[in-house]
């Protein structure tokens, strides 16, 4: 991409096809409106530096998930740092064996998806938002975990397994 | 117990998470604008040819050869004449002698006489049996010195009368060696042609240096001895005498 109109083209592309998806899959990680917009823009921000650079880029769902979810890693260390972790924010201090029909009565059935989505582990979060939120295929899914098509299939069955069964608990 | 088809339905409930549609919107174009502030820096070197395995290796071998070089230079300027790596020496003090001004060529060429005059007095000191570095470093030495008288006699005389002190100071020390190293090996260091040379083309130099220390003299407040020595130092380099007048200004008037 030689001249400036054809990189912000190609970028108003890619910013459209992917901006709900990314937006999406970072809100979920961190439940905050404010926070999944900075860390989405930065996203974006990042991917279009490259772009103006003239830097090739092969693939770039996979280049925008993985900025993506390393800038959510971030937001987590830099808030364990400081110790500000929002108790719905952090994974690890929710209670996994909450009742979530409880919770259901006063969170709607979506709210009930997403608060069981994020407290299963990293990867199995990944491949349930990628194959069922943002429609990625298996083999698409392989190149963004670098990881085998077998290897997604496995990890893809028993995400919905553990997901399941941490529905069912409550 | 949900079966796998309802909870995929629940789970793309969560497609209807979308990001403020005036956010998305404003966000593309803040982007965009940004662009002049993405402008990259010119890079003069850039640090993405390092992982180029050729220019790799080419600039390792460019580091190994400086290195190797420069290491053999440092080790270089510790030797004497006959050494193996005497020749690096003489070849980085040849190079430093083409950036010299042609002005202070005459004094950086006295210099080089001192360093070969110093290498013979090393060799002398040492015990071993040094004959070879010995014949190789008067041959050097003798080299210089020729060079030094042959230097000295180019230089136009409005140039003399600038360098002449710092002249007659380094070859008042040249000799001093000279001697020392000759009394030490029991031999001369130059044969006659040689040293009448040198003595010639120092001549109009140590005649101007002592016409100017001795109008110094004369404006200074001497003691009745002291203008006799004066007057005698006068009528010495008058007859040509330049080594009985260079002693009387030199050692016998001061202090005035």
């Amino acid at each position: 991409m030689s001249n400036n109109s054809q990189k912000n083209q190609f970028f108003s592309e890619i910013y459209n096809k992917y901006i709900d998806k990314i937006y999406r899959f970072v809100y979920l990680k961190v439940s905050s409106e404010t926070i999944a917009q900075d860390l989405t823009s930065e996203t974006f921000t990042r991917f279009w530096y490259q772009i103006y650079l003239d830097k090739k880029i092969k693939n770039p769902s996979a280049f925008l998930y993985q900025i993506a979810r390393n800038l959510v890693i971030d937001f987590y260390r830099k808030e364990e740092a400081v110790n500000l972790v929002p108790i719905e924010n952090c994974k690890e201090m929710s209670d996994p064996h909450a009742n979530l029909e409880e919770k259901a009565s006063v969170l709607s059935d979506m709210e009930v998806v997403r608060t069981a989505l994020v407290n299963l582990k990293e990867d199995y979060q990944n491949v349930i938002i990628w194959r069922y939120l943002d429609d990625l295929s298996i083999p698409e899914i392989a190149k963004v975990m670098e990881k085998s098509e077998g290897t997604v299939r496995v990890t893809l069955h028993r995400a919905l397994k553990t997901l399941r069964i941490a529905m069912n608990q409550g | 117990m949900l079966s796998e088809n309802e909870l995929i339905k629940k789970i793309q409930e969560l497609k209807q998470i979308q990001p403020n549609q005036n956010w998305a919107v404003l966000t593309e174009n803040k982007i965009l604008s940004a662009t002049p502030s993405f402008k990259p820096k010119t890079q003069i070197f850039s640090l993405n040819l390092f992982y180029q395995p050729a220019f790799a290796i080419a600039f390792s071998c460019f580091i190994l050869i400086g290195l190797v070089f420069g290491l053999s230079f440092t080790v270089a300027q510790n030797t004497v004449p006959g050494d193996t790596l005497y020749s690096l020496k003489k070849f980085s003090e040849n190079v430093q002698m083409v950036f010299v001004a042609p002005q202070e060529k005459p004094v950086a060429i006295l210099g080089q006489a001192q360093k070969r005059l110093a290498e013979l007095s090393k060799i002398t000191q040492e015990n071993k049996n040094q004959g070879k570095k010995l014949a190789a470093s008067i041959g050097q030495t003798q080299e210089s010195l020729s060079e030094v008288s042959k230097t000295l006699k180019g230089v136009p005389d409005l140039e003399k009368e600038t360098i002449a002190e710092k002249v007659v100071l380094e070859i008042e020390s040249i000799k001093g060696q000279q001697k020392a190293i000759e009394e030490s090996i029991q031999a001369d260091i130059m044969n006659e042609g040689q040293e009448e040379s040198l003595v010639q083309s120092t001549i109009s130099y140590y005649n101007i240096y002592l016409e100017k220390e001795i109008e110094k003299l004369k404006n200074s407040a001497l003691t009745k001895e002291q203008e006799l020595l004066l007057e005698e130092a006068e009528n010495e380099l008058a007859q040509g005498n330049i080594e009985r007048a260079l002693e009387i200004v030199v050692k016998e008037i001061p202090p005035y």
